[in-house]
């Protein structure tokens, strides 16, 4: 599925004010069978039948899902119940966005 | 002289004394190595005696060293065949050496800045010789075939970040909840030893450690990845700072649990928590 046309997809599942990250388009088109996967899967996260993780230092409710072995990821920030950002990419930019998103202490520091 | 054949020789005594070396002349490799003052008598038979029998052991000093047992003897082969090729320190561990499957070959190569990368099935990990007193390298290297001698008894066990601790032991049990690969139970037990019994495992350890805990039922690994979250809170910070990070977070927990669908890993963690909550009150009173 076209970058573009799962975009559409997913701003009719989380609304317009949805936002992607940069290296979204990217991966979207090289990960095979990612359309029905990731649209499915977000299915379930608005309808609230997905599992998250919360973090004693965010408020932001955080859905994360592996795709395949090689780690890409899929990560929908959601604040005050409204879904904000979807965000799609491999393993070294999942384990950034964990600190960034204060999921994830620097792992230089373990 | 070699330092590491010294220290080979004074941790292997037992199986050199008598075939080899004489319990006194082990006492005075041990002085020597440690740089300890000699009479002069100790060092002519140190010198006309003991230093010719390591100087000939020094000759059939291997060219690899080996940490850990049951290693699959192919892999060994394989593995010595890659170092052979690498110019600087490394070694390989992981999987490779003791599972019939494994993803890949890690072999980690000492360097001056960390990198990694991909070569078909091989994986380089390169890190400093710092890195090298860090729990998750030594835990590696404890387990490893390395063409140099490592001292892996400088490790800096350090206490793990509140919300990190807590965020492994949430994933862990959704993991266990959707039948994922459930990995974070092997950072749990690793941790938990590291902090409970200041002892880093090896990987092979680890793995073992880690394989028999995810064939229990489903209800038991959960009962185990509590009890090991339990202990770890409660062991690695004070009683006051527990129990005001965990209060307000059990409330949170509570309100998002009844407003959504998908909570049942919520009310486990709700349980876990309100436990250690409560023993936390307890100890501080």
């Amino acid at each position: 599925m076209k970058a573009e046309k799962l975009k559409l997809k997913l701003k009719e599942i989380f609304g317009n004010e949805i936002e992607f990250n940069k290296e979204f388009d990217m991966y979207a088109e090289s990960i095979k069978n990612i359309g029905t996967n990731l649209i499915d899967w977000c299915r379930l996260v608005k309808d609230g039948k997905i599992k998250y993780a919360p973090s004693i230092k965010t408020k932001s409710i955080i859905f994360i899902k592996k795709i395949g072995s090689s780690n890409r990821c899929i990560v929908v920030k959601v604040m005050n119940g409204e879904f904000k950002e979807v965000h799609l990419a491999d393993h070294t930019y999942y384990d950034k966005l964990r600190k960034v998103l204060g999921l994830k202490k620097d792992n230089r520091d373990y | 002289m070699d330092k590491n054949i010294l220290k080979i020789i004074v941790d292997e005594s037992k199986r050199l004394v008598p075939g080899i070396f004489t319990k006194k002349q082990i006492k005075i490799i041990e002085r020597y190595s440690k740089k300890e003052r000699l009479s002069n008598t100790e060092k002519t038979y140190f010198y006309a005696t003991i230093k010719k029998k390591i100087d000939l052991l020094s000759m059939f000093k291997g060219e690899f060293y080996f940490y850990g047992k049951d290693m699959i003897q192919e892999r060994v082969e394989e593995a010595k065949d890659i170092l052979d090729e690498i110019d600087d320190n490394a070694f390989i561990s992981g999987t490779f050496l003791f599972s019939k499957n494994f993803n890949d070959v890690d072999i980690y190569v000492i360097a001056k800045r960390r990198k990694q990368y991909h070569q078909g099935k091989k994986h380089f990990i390169f890190i400093t010789k710092e890195d090298l007193k860090k729990p998750i390298f030594v835990s590696a290297a404890k387990y490893c075939i390395s063409n140099f001698f490592m001292d892996l008894s400088k490790v800096e066990i350090k206490r793990p970040d509140f919300n990190d601790l807590v965020m492994t032991y949430e994933l862990a049990i959704n993991e266990i909840l959707d039948n994922d690969d459930q990995k974070r139970i092997r950072d749990l037990i690793f941790e938990h030893r590291i902090q409970l019994n200041k002892q880093v495992l090896d990987s092979y350890s680890l793995n073992k450690k880690f394989n028999e805990i995810k064939k229990l039922k489903k209800g038991e690994k959960i009962k185990y990845v509590n009890n090991l979250a339990k202990e770890l809170l409660l062991r690695s910070y004070s009683n006051d700072y527990v129990y005001n990070e965990i209060s307000p977070f059990v409330t949170r927990l509570k309100k998002d649990a009844d407003g959504y669908k998908s909570n049942e890993n919520l009310l486990i963690y709700i349980d876990m928590l309100n436990e250690v909550k409560h023993e936390s009150r307890k100890a501080k009173t």
